[in-house]
């Protein structure tokens, strides 16, 4: 008998934000995880050597047993367009040509040289996708489907902004794109600088913003735009400054349109409120059109989306809810890291030509806490806890704190992948007082204020909470990629996690791929009528999500979770 | 020991200033005049694609094979 060959690729990307890694079995995700919750740094952009022996670890094994490492772009044409940038724009671009060219000849030229030896890997095996290429493979080859449209947004890739193509089987072609400077990730990232956040971090901001505004500004927000009818698109140059300066991303004639930055953005002020409102409707309305656009020259029933863009769950909604798509998938992690897997799995099926076998259901590829572990941890740390009998001890202690209005840091076996905490790395609350948004705001995630809590409710009841139509069993749902409608009956029920506009974005848990999460929630629901509870992800602003248990009770000490639960066991905070 | 770590510091703030000249000089000295001469010239798309209306682009047909893959 000949022996069964496996094919293992590890995927990488890295050197611009939310680096991560990811270990592809045949054509089978077994493991990935982002750096930052190794490293403890938000957005790590680092080379991924923790997450890449992470990874290893996982399946037991060593860089010389992997057949390809696949890095997620082409490093020189993305320097080719920061160079002919800088040519183009000099000398505004002054700044853009000093620091990326420091960045460039200290690090991010030497990717291969970098990668062959950290791994100590023949170069043969160093392969490289492209940046949109990696998203849309990402979305399509974890997908259910077996044919599909394609679409990939996110800032930039090398030149590519915007991409969209067909994929068949194992096969995936890119048919059309459009390039840099044009951009919609751009776009919208420049009105979250101008409300007064950060790029490539605010935008979730401006998002849970927007529904405090009125679209007053659209008409001032689209004569910076030319949209054709086909969707494609062309920013007005004069008006941004993001292709050449570092430093800002708007120019003067943009203040004199728009005012100035917003100083006070943790509060709601009306006309930022308004600008937010107004560029998310522009942007809803262009992205709608390039959906369209795809959908009449694909005329397939399904959509796969990825690219930093696909992070915007109320714009998802509308794809399902205003095109003729009847299907929408979204991998887990959409943005950059997500690429680490695309690019693995572009190789292995288009390249290699290798069949499909795999569609990502679920999120738990993460680091996983023992048991026993744990124990020794409390016990070498003097940690007074409760040991569970069994999972039904755990959930009706669990159940008991969360009525009584307590907030539970609940920490399970494997962490999530992306940047959503799906009932692994969760902080729990009840959602049905909007009080208790106030309460984990202010004791615990010290973010502002006007930013909404999502619900996680069992599957088969989340249609008596939320107007989901026909759309129940879209896997986006799973993941928190969505923002729908809470049904009007209901809202008063669930006010922690009702946003002002009546939406929420709602994660449905069902009982194959998240058990006892789900048993939670039921009992929860047993027990007070609402088989919902409010999850947010189980960090302090600023900070990944946890990882590991020790960094699960650092957060449970420095903030006001009122009960930790590692594993089987359930921490009290003491009144000191 | 601690000399040299200081040593280290010190060299590393001398380089980051070096690189700052150098860079500034390549830029006003030939990266400049060059922008402007390739703005009357260019052929190459990529470089006058930066300020034109530019909408959807056919991407080019290429096969995506090992070769194509190894290629930064």
């Amino acid at each position: 008998m000949g022996e069964v060959t496996v094919v293992y690729i590890l995927g990488i990307s890295c050197y611009y934000h939310d680096s991560a890694a990811a270990l592809i079995k045949d054509g089978i995700v077994v493991a990935c995880s982002d750096e930052e919750r190794f490293s403890r740094i938000k957005h790590d952009s680092s080379f991924p050597k923790k997450a890449i022996q992470f990874c290893l670890e996982k399946e037991g094994i060593t860089s010389k047993d992997l057949d390809f490492v696949v890095f997620y772009e082409k490093p020189f044409i993305k320097f080719e367009r920061i160079l002919l940038t800088s040519l183009y724009y000099a000398p505004k671009s002054l700044s853009l040509f000093r620091e990326s060219m420091k960045e460039w000849f200290f690090d991010k030229l030497w990717v291969k040289s970098h990668i062959i030896s950290e791994l100590k890997i023949p170069s043969q095996k160093l392969l490289f996708s492209e940046h949109h290429l990696s998203h849309a493979a990402s979305s399509f080859y974890c997908s259910p489907f077996k044919e599909s449209a394609v679409l990939s947004i996110d800032a930039v890739g090398e030149w590519t902004t915007t991409s969209w193509g067909i994929a068949k089987g194992n096969r995936l072609d890119l048919k059309e794109e459009i390039k840099f400077p044009n951009s919609l990730g751009l776009l919208y990232s420049a009105f979250t600088v101008f409300a007064g956040y950060e790029a490539n971090e605010g935008e979730y901001k401006l998002m849970g913003l927007a529904p405090y505004g009125k679209a007053k500004y659209k008409k001032e927000i689209s004569n910076l735009i030319d949209v054709k009818k086909d969707g494609s698109f062309s920013l007005k140059r004069e008006y941004f400054s993001y292709q050449y300066d570092l430093t800002g991303v708007y120019t003067k004639k943009f203040k004199e349109v728009f005012g100035d930055r917003n100083v006070m953005p943790d509060k709601v002020i009306e006309y930022y409120a308004d600008i937010a409102a107004s560029i998310q409707s522009v942007f809803e309305d262009m992205l709608l059109k390039i959906v369209d656009y795809i959908y009449s020259k694909t005329t397939t029933p399904n959509i796969c989306f990825a690219g930093g863009v696909a992070l915007n769950s109320k714009a998802n909604w509308l794809i399902l809810k205003k095109t003729k798509f009847k299907n929408l998938y979204i991998q887990p992690s959409a943005g950059d890291s997500g690429g680490a897997i695309g690019a693995g799995l572009y190789i292995y099926h288009h390249v290699l030509g290798n069949n499909r076998s795999y569609m990502m259901d679920r999120v738990y590829f993460g680091t996983s806490n023992d048991n026993n572990e744990i124990e020794k941890f409390l016990l070498t740390k003097k940690i007074s806890f409760v040991k569970s009998k069994n999972d039904k001890d755990l959930i009706d202690q669990t159940v008991d704190v969360l009525s009584r209005g307590k907030v539970v840091g609940w920490v399970q076996s494997q962490a999530e992948w992306g940047p959503r905490a799906l009932g692994h790395r969760s902080i729990l609350a009840d959602p049905r007082f909007s009080y208790m948004r106030d309460i984990v705001n202010t004791k615990i995630k010290f973010r502002e204020a006007f930013r909404p809590f999502a619900p996680s409710v069992i599957e088969e009841r989340a249609d008596e909470f939320f107007d989901l139509g026909p759309y129940k069993n879209q896997l986006p749902l799973r993941f928190m990629q969505l923002v729908v409608p809470v049904a009007k009956k209901k809202r008063d029920k669930l006010g922690a996690v009702t946003h002002v506009d009546g939406t929420a974005r709602p994660q449905l848990v069902d009982k194959e791929t998240n058990p006892l999460y789900h048993r939670l929630i039921h009992e929860f629901g047993l027990k007070t009528g609402v088989p919902v509870l409010l999850n947010t992800s189980f960090n302090l602003k600023g900070e990944p999500i946890v990882n590991t248990y020790e960094d699960a009770y650092k957060t449970f000490i420095k903030s006001g979770i009122d009960v930790l639960v590692l594993g089987k066991h359930i921490i009290k905070k003491s009144k000191k | 020991m601690k000399t040299y770590r200081q040593w280290k510091k010190i060299a590393k703030k001398i380089a980051g200033f070096q690189a700052d000249v150098i860079l500034f000089l390549i830029f006003f000295i030939v990266l400049c005049p060059l922008s402007l001469l390739f703005r009357k010239l260019s052929k190459n798309n990529s470089f006058k694609e930066q300020n034109v209306r530019i909408y959807w682009v056919k991407r080019k047909k290429t096969v995506h094979d090992i070769t194509w893959a190894r290629l930064q």
